[in-house]
C-alpha cells in the first residue's frame, strides 16, 4: 500500500543517437520527464532551451492530414455495433509490426484520400446545383416554346413569373382588359406559374397592375431550349454524377478496407509527435540532448542498463528543483488497485500524504452493496463486468471496480433476502426459499429500523475510520501534539456521544452511562480550549467554540449515510414492483406467461441499470464529501511516464 | 368503508408518482437538452456526458416507489384494501408528500446543476465527476431524504 518511491535523474546523449534512446525509453515508458522550461537551469542558460523553428510543423500536418483521411474513410466502412463502440475495440498488435507497419510511408495513401475527397466534393456541389436548377425550372415543362424566345420583341414584353394562389381569378381577368395579358402555364401549390404580356408603350401602368395581383418574375434568362429538353438533359446529367459517384464510392470502400494500415500510420506518428515533444521540453546543444524526469526508485538500475545500450548516452542523480515535489504513482495489492480509479477522479494524494485507495476501498464495496442490496443483481452485475472483462483490452479498472462491487452485493443482498426483490418468496420453489431465509439476517421491509441502525453504525464507524486515519498520518510525521488534539480527542468525542446514545437508548449499561458522560465532558472541553492552539487567548477560545459547534457537522455527516438505506430500499422495492406486475400480467391466458417474462427481464435490467447508476454516484459521494475532509486533501500530480499513447491500436510487447 | 379516506391515500399516492415524475421529467428535459448542445461539438463525450443527464431521473423512482409502497400497505395487491378513516386517509397523503414535493423541486433544481456541469464537462471534462456528478448528488440528497422520511410515515407513522 502506499505511493510508489521516486528518484530525479537526468540523461545526456550525444544527438546522433537521441532519437534511437527517446524511442527505447518510450517503449519502456518509464520516466516521467520534466518540462525544463521553467526549471533553473533554462534560466541560467536560455541559449539551450528549443527554439520556436524546432517545432515539428511537418510531422503535425501529417498527423492532421491522417487524421481527416480517417474520418473519410470510415464513412465507407460498417458502423460498429453499440456494444463494440462502448468498449471502443482497439486493433492489437505487438511492438515490432507496430512499429513495420508505422514506418510506411503516408504520403500515397494522404493523396488518394485527398483526392477522393476533393472529387466528392466536387461532385457534391455539382449535384446540388443542378438540383437547383431543376427546382427552378420544373414547373416550366408544360410550356411547349424554346425559352431563348420569350424575350421581348420590339413592341411587346414577356416576362415569365409566379403569382400567388390566393389571388383571385377575377383579378387576372380585370387587367387582362388593362391590356396586360396573362398566359397560365401551371398550377402549384407554391404558385401559378404564367407568363405576362404587355405592349412596351403601356409598361408602367402594366407594371403597377402586375403589382396589384403580386406578379414575381422568374428569371429563365440562362436556359436554351424548351424546358422539357433542358430538363431531360438536367436530369441524365444528375444520373452521370450519381453514377460517378457509385464509383468513387467503391474506390473509397477499397480503400477504407485497408483503414487499420492508416490506423497504425496515425498512432505511429503520434508516438513520434510524442518524442519531438520530449525533445522540445528538454535542453539541447548542437550536439548533444539533456533531458530530466522522475523514475520510479526501483528502476534506477533498469535506466542505467538502458542508458548503457548507447555509446554515448550517460545517467545521473539530480536533485529536485527547491519545492518540486515528485510525481505521484499509486502502488496498492491486486484487489486494492481497481479503486485506485476513485482517488485519481479525486486527485492524486500529495507526496507525502496517505494513498487514501486503500481505506476505501472496503467501505466503497459494501457501500455499493447495501445501494443495491440484491443478491440476484450482484450476481447479474458480476457475470456481466466479468464477461466484459474478458472481451475487452485495455483498460478495465472500473469493471474490475463494479466486478468487485457486486460480489459486495451479493453478501449484502442475502444478507437481507434480495433476491431479484422478493422473487424468490413469490415462487413455489421450496428450495429457493429456504435458501433465502438460510441467508437472510433481516428483512428491510419488515424491520427498516434495523437498516437504519446498520447504515448509521456504518457512517460513525467509516467517520471515526476518517479521523484515525488522519492520526496515523499525525503520527507518522511525528506531529504528537495535533494528533492528541484534532484526532483522539474528537475521535474520544464522538464514541462517547455513540455511547451515550446507546446509554439512552438501554442498549449499554447505565454504569457504561456515567463513564461515557465524563469522556464526552472531557473532550469537549479539550476542544473548546486547544483546538485552536495560536493566537491570544480570546480567539482561541472563540475558535475553539466554533469548533465544537462543528459537531452538528460530524452528525450531518453520520445521518448522509442514511441514503444508503434510502437506495437500498428503492432497488427492493421497485423490483417488488416489477415482480408485482409480472405476476398480474402473467394471468393473461395464452399470451400472459411471455409478457410476464418480458417484463420480468426488461424490469428488472432497467432496475438494476438505474440503481447501479445510483449507488455508484452515491458511493462515490460518501467518499469525497464524508470520508476525504477527515484526512486527505490531495492535489498531487499524477505520475505519467513518456509511453505510447495511441489512439487506434493496442501494442503489446 | 370510508371512501373519502380512501380517496385521500389515492391522491396522496398518485401526487407522489407524478409530482416526482414531473420533476424529473423536467430536470432531464434540461439536462438533455444541455448534453445535446455539447455532443454537437464534440460527440466523443456521450459516455461521460450519459450520467450527469439522467441524474435527475431518479427522483421520478422515489415517487414512484412511494405510490407503489401505499398501495402495498393498503394491501391492493392482495385484492381488498384495507378499509380507511377519513383521519387515516389524510395520514397517508401527508406521509406521501415529502417525497413528492422534495422530488419536484430537487429534479428541476438537480437537472439545472447537471446542465452545468454539462457545460463545464466540454471544457474541463476531467471535472465532469469530481465537480458535476458531486454536486448533482448534493442535490439529490434532499429528494433522499424526503424519500426515507416517507418510508418512515408509511410504515410507522399510520396507523391502520
Amino acid at each position: 500500500m502506499g505511493l510508489s518511491r521516486m528518484t530525479k535523474c537526468a540523461l545526456l546523449v550525444h544527438s546522433s543517437e537521441k532519437d534511437s534512446l527517446l524511442e527505447r525509453l518510450q517503449d519502456e515508458a518509464m520516466i516521467h520527464v520534466s518540462d525544463l522550461k521553467e526549471s533553473s537551469l533554462a534560466k541560467k542558460y536560455p541559449d539551450l532551451l528549443s527554439s520556436e523553428e524546432a517545432k515539428p510543423r511537418e510531422l503535425e500536418e501529417v498527423i492532421s492530414g491522417l487524421s481527416s483521411t480517417i474520418g473519410y474513410l470510415e464513412t465507407y466502412v460498417e458502423k460498429k455495433g453499440v456494444l463494440e463502440g462502448l468498449l471502443g475495440s482497439k486493433i492489437a498488435l505487438d511492438q515490432d509490426e507496430f512499429k513495420r507497419l508505422g514506418r510506411e510511408d503516408p504520403v500515397s495513401i494522404l493523396t488518394e484520400c485527398q483526392q477522393l475527397e476533393a472529387e466528392e466534393k466536387n461532385l457534391r456541389s455539382r449535384e446540388a446545383n443542378l438540383h437547383t436548377q431543376l427546382e427552378l425550372l420544373s414547373p416550366w415543362e408544360n410550356l411547349d416554346v424554346p425559352l431563348e424566345e420569350l424575350r421581348p420583341t420590339e413592341r411587346v414584353t414577356l416576362i415569365p413569373g409566379v403569382i400567388p394562389n390566393s389571388v383571385l381569378r377575377s383579378k387576372v381577368d380585370e387587367i387582362a382588359k388593362e391590356h396586360v395579358h396573362i398566359e397560365l402555364i401551371h398550377e402549384t401549390p407554391q404558385g401559378i406559374y404564367c407568363i405576362a404580356v404587355y405592349l412596351k408603350e403601356i409598361k408602367e401602368k402594366a407594371q403597377s397592375l402586375l403589382k396589384e395581383i403580386e406578379f414575381e418574375s422568374v428569371d429563365l434568362g440562362k436556359f436554351r431550349g424548351k424546358p422539357e429538353d433542358i430538363l431531360s438533359a438536367m436530369k441524365e446529367k444528375l444520373h452521370q454524377i450519381e453514377q460517378q459517384r457509385e464509383r468513387l464510392r467503391s474506390r473509397s470502400s477499397l480503400i477504407a478496407t485497408e483503414l487499420k494500415r492508416v490506423y497504425v500510420l496515425y498512432d505511429y506518428r503520434l508516438t513520434l509527435l510524442n518524442q519531438k515533444y520530449v525533445e522540445s521540453s528538454s535542453l539541447s546543444t548542437k550536439e548533444t540532448l539533456y533531458l530530466e524526469g522522475w523514475i520510479r526508485s526501483t528502476d534506477q538500475q533498469r535506466l542505467e542498463e538502458i542508458a548503457g545500450e548507447f555509446n554515448t548516452a550517460s545517467v545521473m542523480r539530480v536533485e529536485p528543483e527547491p519545492g518540486e515535489s515528485p510525481p505521484i504513482e499509486l502502488r496498492n495489492s491486486r484487489p486494492v488497485r481497481p479503486f485506485e480509479m476513485i482517488t485519481e477522479l479525486y486527485g492524486m494524494p500529495k507526496s507525502k500524504e496517505l494513498d487514501p485507495t486503500p481505506l476505501l476501498a472496503p467501505f466503497f464495496a459494501i457501500f455499493f452493496g447495501l445501494c443495491l442490496t440484491d443478491a440476484g443483481y450482484g450476481v447479474v452485475l458480476a457475470i456481466l463486468s466479468f464477461i466484459l472483462m474478458r472481451k475487452l483490452r485495455g483498460g478495465k479498472k472500473l469493471l474490475q471496480l463494479l466486478f468487485l462491487s457486486s460480489l459486495a452485493t451479493v453478501v449484502m443482498g442475502a444478507m437481507v433476502g434480495g433476491w431479484f426483490g422478493d422473487a424468490f418468496e413469490r415462487l413455489p420453489i421450496g428450495f429457493l426459499r429456504s435458501l433465502r431465509s438460510s441467508f437472510l439476517v433481516f428483512d428491510p421491509m419488515k424491520t427498516p429500523l434495523t437498516f437504519f441502525g446498520l447504515t448509521v453504525g456504518l457512517g460513525v464507524v467509516q467517520i471515526v475510520f476518517g479521523f484515525f486515519a488522519a492520526l496515523y498520518d499525525n503520527l507518522r510525521k511525528r506531529q504528537f501534539i495535533a494528533a492528541f488534539f484534532d484526532e483522539l480527542v474528537w475521535i474520544v468525542l464522538i464514541l462517547s456521544a455513540v455511547s451515550l446514545l446507546l446509554g439512552a437508548l438501554k442498549v449499554l449499561p447505565s454504569a457504561a452511562f456515567g463513564w461515557a458522560l465524563r469522556a464526552f465532558g472531557t473532550s469537549a472541553l479539550f476542544i473548546l480550549l486547544f483546538s485552536e492552539r495560536q493566537g491570544s487567548l480570546v480567539s482561541r477560545l472563540g475558535f475553539g467554540a466554533y469548533n465544537l459547534y462543528s459537531v452538528i457537522f460530524i452528525l450531518g455527516d453520520v445521518l448522509s449515510y442514511l441514503r444508503l438505506m434510502a437506495l437500498g430500499m428503492v432497488t427492493g422495492g421497485i423490483a417488488m414492483a416489477v415482480n408485482i406486475i409480472a405476476g398480474i400480467v402473467g394471468g393473461v391466458p395464452v399470451v400472459g406467461v411471455v409478457l410476464a417474462a418480458l417484463i420480468l427481464i426488461g424490469g428488472h435490467l432497467f432496475n438494476l441499470a438505474i440503481n447501479a447508476l445510483g449507488a455508484f454516484v452515491h458511493t462515490l459521494r460518501l467518499q469525497y464529501v464524508e470520508f476525504f475532509p477527515k484526512f486527505f486533501s490531495g492535489g498531487g500530480r499524477k505520475f505519467v511516464p513518456f509511453s505510447r499513447e495511441t489512439t487506434y491500436t493496442l501494442i503489446g510487447s | 368503508m370510508d371512501s373519502f379516506g380512501l380517496a385521500l391515500a389515492l391522491a396522496g399516492s398518485a401526487a407522489a408518482a407524478f409530482l416526482a415524475g414531473i420533476g424529473s421529467a423536467i430536470g432531464i428535459g434540461i439536462s438533455g437538452r444541455a448534453a445535446s448542445g455539447v455532443l454537437s461539438e464534440d460527440p466523443e463525450k456521450y459516455g461521460q456526458l450519459f450520467v450527469l443527464v439522467v441524474l435527475p431521473g431518479t427522483q421520478g423512482f422515489y415517487g414512484f416507489l412511494g405510490a407503489f409502497l401505499v398501495m402495498l400497505r393498503l394491501n391492493f395487491f392482495a385484492g381488498e384494501s384495507i378499509a380507511l378513516t377519513v383521519a387515516q386517509g389524510w395520514q397517508v397523503f401527508a406521509a406521501c408528500m415529502p417525497v413528492a414535493l422534495a422530488g419536484l423541486l430537487s429534479a428541476i433544481h438537480q437537472g439545472k446543476v447537471c446542465a452545468a456541469g454539462i457545460g463545464m464537462t466540454a471544457k474541463r471534462p476531467e471535472m465532469a465527476f469530481k465537480a458535476g456528478v458531486v454536486y448533482a448528488v448534493m442535490v439529490e440528497t434532499y429528494a433522499v431524504l424526503g424519500l426515507l422520511v416517507t418510508l418512515f410515515l408509511l410504515f410507522f407513522g399510520i396507523q391502520l
